[in-house]
């Protein structure tokens, strides 16, 4: 307890050294954020000055923040599949797995899914217009997975059909950010360089050259992504709930 | 800085030590949620629209979901094993 005190009274005492020297809010100091605004919309037709940030001017960063969720939900499944075990997947194949739901929650569900899908499609195709973008839309599209679920939607093809569409959703989103970063390289010289797709008006839906093009690849790495780890933490518990029974 | 701002900061930590201090796992995961919208209305009021989006979903659902999912499975495993131990 003295221990705590001391550490509180200190920390307590730093927090307050250090927010006593914060500039003002809304005063922006640095030089960088100002450039950005001078030229995000003159130079790339991107009216969200973060998205032009995120794909453009700092692309290979979030090209490797993407490839950290892609190894992510790799790492996820192979714990969580390798604590199941595989032969227990292969027999069965020709069982469907089914969340036991409530009529409320089917009836919320279904409500739910259309509208929630319509709205994450809407947040990635205007990543580069209004505030948005693929991480934001694709956690959307990925809430979508799981509201379906929970109206009682099927969360898994059984093991021996084709891989899950988010399986592949996940991989196509990695590979298609990679692919365009190429296309800048091939097209302008530049690996990542949005320049090559055009410029667009400033507020059209197809403005900022690449970067609508690279906020799908994201949406969709970032939405399959998340509902094969859901997918899979589902799959697990339904197996697990219907084992005392077998 | 805005009466909004300290509004939804004091709000925010108030929330954050809601959720500290709950000590059952469910209902933690509940008010986790709930702190996470909050904290995306102090973002938007603090002018990050972009950030307060993915908030809403990586704080209001995504986060709860896969604790609640985390939570099953282990329930689900407690009961396997004791029904071994019968």
């Amino acid at each position: 307890m003295i221990v705590f005190a001391c550490g509180a009274a200190g920390l307590a005492a730093l927090l307050a050294w250090a927010f006593s020297g914060l500039p003002e809010f809304g005063h922006y100091a640095g030089r960088y954020g100002r450039i950005i605004g001078r030229i995000a919309v003159p130079d790339r037709a991107t009216t969200n000055a973060v998205t032009f940030v995120a794909f453009d001017v700092r692309a290979v960063d979030t090209m490797v923040e993407e490839f950290i969720v892609f190894a992510a939900a790799i790492a996820a499944v192979a714990l969580l599949r390798h604590q199941r075990g595989e032969p227990e997947r292969g027999q069965r194949t020709d069982e469907v797995l089914r969340p036991k739901t409530s009529p409320t929650l089917l009836f919320v569900g279904a409500l739910l899914a259309g509208p929630t899908a319509v709205i994450a499609l809407n947040v990635i195709a205007h990543g580069a217009i209004t505030p948005g973008g693929g991480f934001q839309g694709g956690v959307v599209l990925a809430a979508t997975v799981v509201v379906m679920v929970a109206a009682g939607a099927r969360a898994r093809l059984p093991a021996d059909e084709p891989p899950l569409l988010a399986e592949i959703t996940h991989g196509l989103g990695a590979a298609g950010f990679v692919l365009l970063g190429l296309a800048g390289l091939i097209f302008a010289g530049t690996f990542l360089s949005t320049t090559w797709a055009g410029h667009g008006t400033p507020g059209a839906l197809l403005s900022g050259g690449a970067i609508p093009l690279l906020n799908v690849a994201t949406g969709l790495e970032v939405a399959g992504a998340l509902a094969v780890i859901l997918g899979e933490f589902l799959e697990q518990h339904m197996l697990a709930a219907e084992e005392p029974e077998s | 800085m805005t009466a909004v701002q300290a509004v939804l900061l004091v709000l925010v930590a108030v929330a954050g030590t809601f959720v500290a201090l709950t000590r059952e796992p469910l209902r933690q995961a509940i008010l986790v949620g709930v702190f996470g919208l909050i904290l995306a209305l102090l973002f938007f009021a603090l002018q990050a629209p972009d950030v307060a989006l993915s908030q809403i979903v990586v704080g209001g659902v995504a986060l709860p979901a896969m604790v609640l999912l985390a939570l099953a499975e282990v329930r689900a495993r407690q009961a396997n094993t004791e029904d071994e131990d019968e």
